[in-house]
């Protein structure tokens, strides 16, 4: 027995993670030696210019795909398929629009047959997230906010090792947007959760994150963790810190030589990155 | 630059205070619904003196006034009802017919790959060939009548649920079953909780065209081989030149599509609650 075997790590390990799509003659890869670790407790962030393929790394560590070379693990356990260990907050709203707000967050405890004993948690997460007065309205009914807020109540009721969050706030407005991230701070905040949220806006990020891992152009691989380990409970307040500054300016240059690599190579997406970060530079 | 202040609009009063029969009456006679008024008035008037003041094609048809009173006639004869009642029995049936055999059909098909490239190239060659073009061989085909005339009317109302249904089932968002199949669904929770509701909508939108189109197939069926029906009785009131009857006939059947598929929008807001608006 080796040392390794009977020592289970905790949190998810990605180990030379490659994903190719395609066959022998036409192929398209769109992650490519990707190892890092999701530490069991942490807020770890994802950011990389768009199309990078964030959202296929998702799905490799949610177990919708498998990778094609290179290993995942869940607390030790190889993954092969999806299961409510990990679960996934989607950039688009899933909230199953035939089901009220109840009835979506109870879905999990339904299938999993514990329905019964689940409903007053239920009720309270609900309360919690602020939506005891929505419970029977059907999510077309609530606005985005409170839509991503009765998602992660339907995700959290499933006591998910791992949270996976794909850009949850994209397509927010930029104040719900704001309200959105101290919310999830409050939540999150020393309730050892331990989360992947991915995201390419740098100061969504360094607000999470506790390590920040900065991805490649196209196909996706790491090209530097960043720890931040700017003190907790955080707020919009960091944002006025000069290791703030630093950890953004530092992030930026990386980024955006990552950036300006897929703009070159086509991506519509990167080149409004690009603009953006530009404007974002010239900024005082 | 400074930006001149937003004038604050303010509510006027006096005029907009009414009292509640007042505003309901607004709300109704509006502008459109007096040019909708004139509108349909102008045409009876037109249909009504076509005769006397000559207008060309229009005078070959019996004035309005003569309608009215061939429908007091007809609406008090038991032939008429039973016309309803034959056509309604055959529209049912059909229809009913066709959502059971075609919503499982269209369900298996989205959902299993194998059953879809076995039955989609049988479906695609049956498909084009209108239901009206069935009814020779369908004649042929069916010991009686009735049967025929119910086939018909099934056909008119099952491309269009298989495909509707098909369609909805095939294009529900991937998210959705990940999110399922994450949050522990087994394959039948993935069935009876996702596909089925998530392919309701297009369900009710293939009956809401079926039912349509299986109304111009009962009545296309009963003028060829029916022996009753509204259909059959339009026909019949043509061949004795008593075009009055067939114009009551014509208004009847459409105002059975009407309330046919106000029926399916009722049912559909029924079964679909969350797309109500």
């Amino acid at each position: 027995m080796s040392p390794t075997d009977w020592k289970v790590e905790k949190g998810v390990t990605l180990d030379g993670v490659k994903k190719q799509f395609g066959d022998e003659f036409v192929s398209k890869t769109v992650v490519r030696d990707c190892s890092f670790v999701i530490e069991d407790g942490k807020f770890t962030v994802l950011i990389g210019p768009s199309g990078c393929g964030k959202t296929s790394l998702i799905n490799l560590i949610a177990g919708y795909e498998q990778p094609t070379s290179g290993k995942i693990k869940c607390d030790g356990k190889l993954v092969t398929g999806p299961t409510r260990d990990r679960l996934v907050l989607f950039q688009e709203t899933t909230l199953f629009p035939w089901m009220t707000i109840f009835e979506n967050v109870m879905y999990g405890p339904r299938v999993q047959g514990r329905a019964a004993s689940a409903e007053p948690e239920v009720v309270a997460l609900l309360s919690k997230v602020g939506l005891q007065d929505f419970r029977d309205k059907y999510p077309n009914q609530l606005s985005g906010g409170m839509q991503r807020r009765a998602e992660l109540a339907r995700t959290l009721i499933n006591k998910p090792r791992v949270l996976l969050m794909d850009e949850p706030f994209r397509g927010l407005d930029a104040m719900t947007r704001q309200l959105m991230q101290e919310y999830l701070l409050n939540l999150f905040e020393g309730s050892g959760q331990t989360i992947l949220f991915v995201t390419t806006e740098i100061d969504e990020a360094i607000l999470l994150a506790d390590k920040l891992v900065l991805l490649s152009n196209a196909p996706a691989s790491v090209r530097e963790i960043v720890n931040v380990e700017l003190p907790r409970p955080r707020s919009s307040k960091i944002f006025a810190t000069g290791r703030f500054a630093e950890l953004k300016s530092h992030a930026l240059s990386i980024l955006y030589n990552e950036a300006l690599q897929s703009f070159a190579a086509g991506s519509r997406a990167a080149a409004e990155m690009v603009q953006a970060l530009e404007t974002r530079r010239r900024a005082p | 630059m400074i930006t001149p202040p937003i004038p604050v609009q303010m509510a006027p009063s006096g005029p907009t205070a009414r009292t509640p029969l007042r505003r309901w009456l607004a709300r109704i006679f509006t502008m459109e619904f007096a040019l909708g008024v004139l509108s349909v008035g102008a045409v009876g008037l037109i249909w009504e003196y076509a005769q006397p003041m000559g207008i060309p094609f229009i005078e070959n048809l019996p004035p309005l006034s003569k309608i009215a009173q061939t429908s007091r006639q007809l609406l008090s004869s038991q032939l008429y009802w039973e016309g309803w009642q034959y056509s309604l029995q055959r529209i049912t049936g059909g229809f009913l017919i066709a959502q059971a055999v075609g919503i499982p059909v269209g369900l298996i098909m989205a959902m299993n790959r194998a059953s879809f490239e076995t039955l989609f190239p049988i479906v695609e060659i049956l498909r084009p060939i209108p239901p009206v073009a069935w009814i020779p061989i369908s004649i042929v085909f069916w010991p009686t009548r009735e049967l025929s005339v119910l086939f018909i009317v099934f056909l008119g109302a099952f491309w269009i649920v298989v495909l509707n249904t098909i369609g909805g089932a095939a294009n529900i968002d991937p998210n959705y079953k990940r999110a399922a199949l994450s949050l522990g669904s087994k394959p039948s929770d993935m069935f009876w909780r996702i596909i089925l509701p998530a392919t309701v909508p297009s369900i009710v939108t293939g009956m809401a065209v079926g039912i349509g189109i299986a109304w111009e197939m009962v009545v296309a069926a009963e003028m060829v081989a029916g022996r009753t029906g509204l259909g059959y009785l339009l026909w019949q009131s043509f061949e004795i030149n008593a075009i009055a009857q067939c114009i009551v006939c014509m208004i009847s059947i459409g105002f059975a599509g009407f309330v046919s598929s106000q029926l399916i929008r009722i049912f559909g807001s029924y079964v679909a609650p969350w797309q109500r608006r």
